[in-house]
């Protein structure tokens, strides 16, 4: 016998038409919400795909992050089916998967989504075979119609692709989706070829549809300095040239160029390493604090730092850089080539394999303050973190009990393993007024016990929410290179006495006395 | 029996100077650490080991000062505490990290004494979060006084023996408390999903035609529906906007909540698949349009994977498996954590849960 209700709560109106917004969304426990799309890879038979982009979309899929319909598209000029590059992926996921396991049932599913398209990215008839699979898919996957570009090429392919996918009308969808196109880094090999790469992409994209990446700014531990900072009352009042005397920020590998020398040969560690990474940490450290965490609002405040980066002069190159190129060496008991015996190295390089710099950001809060930054290939160990050194007491009132005074010091460690360590003095128990360091550790990992997402899961799913915050912007890219410009070009003028330091040091002399010419030095990390 | 506030403090300082001395010397250096107060209330009789591991996992991601009180049966005095640590070695460090546990035991008769205690005992500075296992303490006088202690209560109805009254208890009170159930934060993940599948276009704009939802659920003997199954009902009739104008309930094929939408009939269907051998839970759902352009979305549970399925006519089916192990507790309490504040989702999912409880009966 069927039971009369009576209506006694006040529920959301009949929707007889299609919401924009999506009901199901719960802010307070859910990730933001993620649009089904189609990634198309250019470039996807190689290196970066096998061992990045697919083990990080393959770990999105499996922790529920993306979409049921969410496709990949790989290209390559390779002939292969769908089915033998689905095989290739899989064994490349199997292998390069950083986090958690792989897992065949999930696989089966993600699979079904992969699609490969063999050809030649200079061809247009290349195009319209793409246009047609990306309309197949939209149809049958209801991606919506939304395509992420990815460019994962040689950088020479970069401004041809983008000017082919306009020709060919895949910039713009006759659908009401959106298109994207995500840049892998180097953005150019200097100034100018930045500019005219950012100009001739910008002839098809929007800017705000091109997502410059750059993986270490998606880094959990990276993304933590903005919580640090802005989410912190107390650390901000000390965050200038009042209280900070100065900044290092390492970026160390203990690895060499490991088969990379051809590619190594055309960058060396500045362009690798610093003008990129390591000036987007600077900035993300030294930024002023933005009106709103909104992408355009995090960006012009981390560009207008690298803008007013102090220009060099050719002079203050010669005190103020320093490059270094390692040689043959012994670490633990293992002989180790030097970089011109590597593969694919002149004999005679004068690549730089290791850099270091002084930068001075002009402005109220950095007046004055050395940011020295360093990078370095077969040093002695892998770490990466930034170390901010504060001005010592104004008096020195246990002086005569402790004649050396070791500095306050805040860490924020990036890699291996992430956290923040804050540096002090404290009394040692017993009678006199005996004083030693001590440190307050929180080690991310440990702390909130989750599994961090690597890098390019981060920025992956930030490009088809259509997040910028993490990704870098013209006129970043340009600050930078202008910030280094110089030091490249006395650095390509001048023969270089390389090797100037052996395989598992901490780098060349000169950087030691680069530092203690300002009377400080380098911190062992 | 009685507990002295200023003696078991004593006793913390004691155990922390202990393990001071015992981790002197910079290799095995101690910290202690603490983020809130979780005060877990059970019953004397449930397995201390559940309770002891999900605290275990806890801490490693909300350093807690955590009390636990284990209430027994009958009319005695008893009231004890005493004090431990739970220490942990963090992968990769040398630094100890441990945080205190105080083991209260009590009887049903005593329970009048705990706020007092409690009171004395909560970290001062920092969240106090109630945690209620016990279907003796959520059901006496005095749990309203408990409440008030925490300024977040996390329930467990499922784990009582009559869930759909608590359910209902647990409709009234939720106004006036940020109270939560884990029976809730089990269903994230499957919430999740459903939220995902409307992302999809073709099911976003149908979503006004959306007509029928099936849930299959694995129960035995006279266990009813689960809790979940009808809180997750609760949040999609919600969600979807159906009315209950003219509301009925018949039994078929499972039992039938009849709603509206649009004018149009809309069925919300129970049926119960038998005992799954996991206990009650939602096995799988179904939600379908009507019409020409039919699309219909399936989420089924399969051992540790979830399967979702997007079909849609004209169109080749969508098909995807999710990673999705057995909820313990210790994730579900660290998901619960996270949030300080009132759930008005949950408020309205459940306020409709209870109501469909009531109409369907158990």
């Amino acid at each position: 016998m069927p039971t009369t209700i009576e209506e006694t709560q006040r529920l959301p109106a009949d929707t007889g038409s299609a919401p924009d917004t999506n009901p199901f969304l719960d802010p307070l426990r859910f990730e933001r919400r993620v649009p089904e799309c189609t990634a198309v890879i250019f470039g996807a038979n190689g290196d970066l795909a096998k061992r990045k982009l697919l083990p990080a979309l393959f770990s999105l899929a499996r922790d529920r992050r993306l979409s049921a319909g969410f496709a990949v598209v790989g290209n390559s000029r390779t002939e292969l089916s769908h089915q033998a590059f689905r095989d290739r992926m899989k064994a490349a996921v199997q292998e390069f998967l950083e986090n958690g396991e792989f897992d065949e049932e999930v696989w089966e599913g993600f699979s079904q989504g992969l699609y490969y398209l063999p050809g030649n990215v200079k061809d247009p008839a290349y195009y319209q075979q793409l246009r047609t699979l990306l309309d197949e898919i939209a149809e049958n996957r209801h991606t919506g119609d939304n395509v992420l570009f990815y460019l994962s090429t040689q950088p020479s392919l970069y401004a041809p692709i983008a000017k082919q996918i306009g020709a060919a009308g895949l910039a713009k969808s006759a659908r009401g989706g959106w298109r994207r196109l995500v840049v892998e880094k180097p953005f150019g090999h200097d100034l100018g070829s930045a500019h005219e790469l950012s100009a001739e992409v910008q002839t098809v994209f929007d800017e705000s549809e091109i997502y410059r990446i750059d993986h270490y700014l998606g880094k959990e531990t990276v993304q933590n300095i903005l919580a640090f900072r802005f989410a912190n009352g107390i650390f901000e009042p000390l965050w200038n040239h009042h209280y900070v005397k100065q900044v290092q920020i390492t970026s160390a590998e203990s690895i060499g160029v490991e088969g990379r020398g051809g590619y190594y040969e055309e960058s060396g560690a500045l362009r690798d390493m610093i003008q990129n990474h390591l000036l987007q940490v600077m900035a993300t450290m030294a930024m002023e604090p933005p009106a709103r965490f909104e992408p355009e609002a995090v960006r012009n405040e981390k560009a207008k730092v690298l803008q007013s980066i102090r220009p060099m002069s050719h002079d203050d190159v010669q005190t103020q850089a320093v490059s270094g190129q390692y040689g043959p060496g012994r670490v633990g008991g293992q002989e180790l080539p030097g970089y011109r015996q590597e593969e694919g190295v002149d004999p005679n390089s004068q690549t730089e394999t290791y850099a270091a710099a002084a930068f001075y950001v002009d402005n109220w809060r950095w007046a004055g303050v050395p940011f020295y930054v360093r990078s370095g290939k077969r040093l002695p160990k892998r770490v990466s973190e930034i170390s901010i050194e504060f001005e010592a007491a104004p008096h020195a009132l246990f002086a005569v009990q402790n004649p050396v005074q070791t500095p306050n010091l805040l860490i924020l460690r990036i890699q291996p393993a992430g956290g923040i360590s804050i540096r002090f003095d404290a009394k040692k128990p017993g009678e006199g007024m005996q004083l030693r360091g001590v440190a307050m550790d929180f080690h991310y990992g440990s702390s909130f016990g989750t599994r961090e997402p690597t890098a390019y899961e981060t920025l992956l799913i930030d490009a088809i929410v259509g997040d910028g915050t993490l990704y870098t912007r013209q006129d970043m890219v340009e600050a930078s290179w202008s910030a280094v410009e110089p030091i490249l070009e006395v650095w390509g003028n001048t023969k270089k006495r390389f090797p100037n330091y052996r395989s598992g040091t901490w780098g060349p002399q000169q950087a030691e006395e680069m530092l203690r010419r300002g009377r400080d030095a380098w911190r062992t990390p | 029996m009685a507990i002295n506030p200023a003696v078991l403090t004593k006793q913390i300082d004691n155990l922390w100077s202990g393990l001071a001395e015992q981790s002197e010397g910079d290799e095995r250096a101690l910290m202690r650490a603490c983020s809130l107060t979780l005060v877990v209330l059970a019953d004397a009789e449930e397995n201390a080991a559940e309770v002891s591991e999900a605290l275990a996992e806890l801490m490693q991601t909300h350093p807690s000062r955590a009390i636990v009180v284990r209430v027994s049966a009958g009319d005695s005095d008893r009231l004890e505490a005493d004090v431990r640590a739970h220490c942990w070695m963090p992968m990769g460090r040398r630094q100890q990290i441990c945080s205190e546990q105080i083991e209260i035991e009590t009887s049903e008769a005593s329970l009048a004494e705990l706020p007092s205690v409690l009171l004395a005992m909560i970290v001062p500075d920092l969240p106090a979060i109630l945690w209620c296992r016990s279907e003796r303490a959520a059901s006496s006088a005095v749990f309203r006084e408990l409440r008030e202690l925490a300024p977040r209560v996390i329930m467990d109805i499922e784990r009582f023996r009559r869930p759909a009254e608590a359910l209902s208890r647990l409709a009234q009170h939720v106004s006036e408390d940020a109270i939560t159930d884990l029976s809730w934060t089990r269903l994230t993940r499957w919430r999740e999903m459903v939220a995902q599948a409307f992302e999809n276009p073709v099911c976003r704009c149908r979503i006004g035609n959306f007509r029928e939802i099936v849930f299959c659920y694995q129960a035995s003997g006279d266990e009813g529906i689960p809790v979940s199954v009808f809180l997750m009902a609760g949040w999609l009739v919600n969600a979807l906007g159906w009315k209950w104008t003219g509301a009925s309930v018949s039994v078929g094929d499972g039992r039938v909540l009849r709603l509206s939408h649009g004018g149009a009939e809309a069925r919300v269907r129970f049926r119960c698949v038998g005992d799954g051998g996991a206990g009650s839970r939602l096995a799988r759902l179904e939600m379908g349009t009507e019409g020409e352009e039919a699309v219909r979305i399936t989420l089924e549970r399969e051992e540790d994977h979830l399967e979702i399925q997007v079909e849609a006519v004209n169109s080749k089916p969508i098909g995807m498996r999710v990673w999705f192990p057995p909820s313990q507790d210790g994730p579900l309490l660290s998901e619960e954590l996270r949030i300080l504040e009132k759930d008005p989702i949950f408020e309205s999912s459940l306020n409709t849960a209870a109501k469909m409880a009531c109409c369907l009966g158990p």
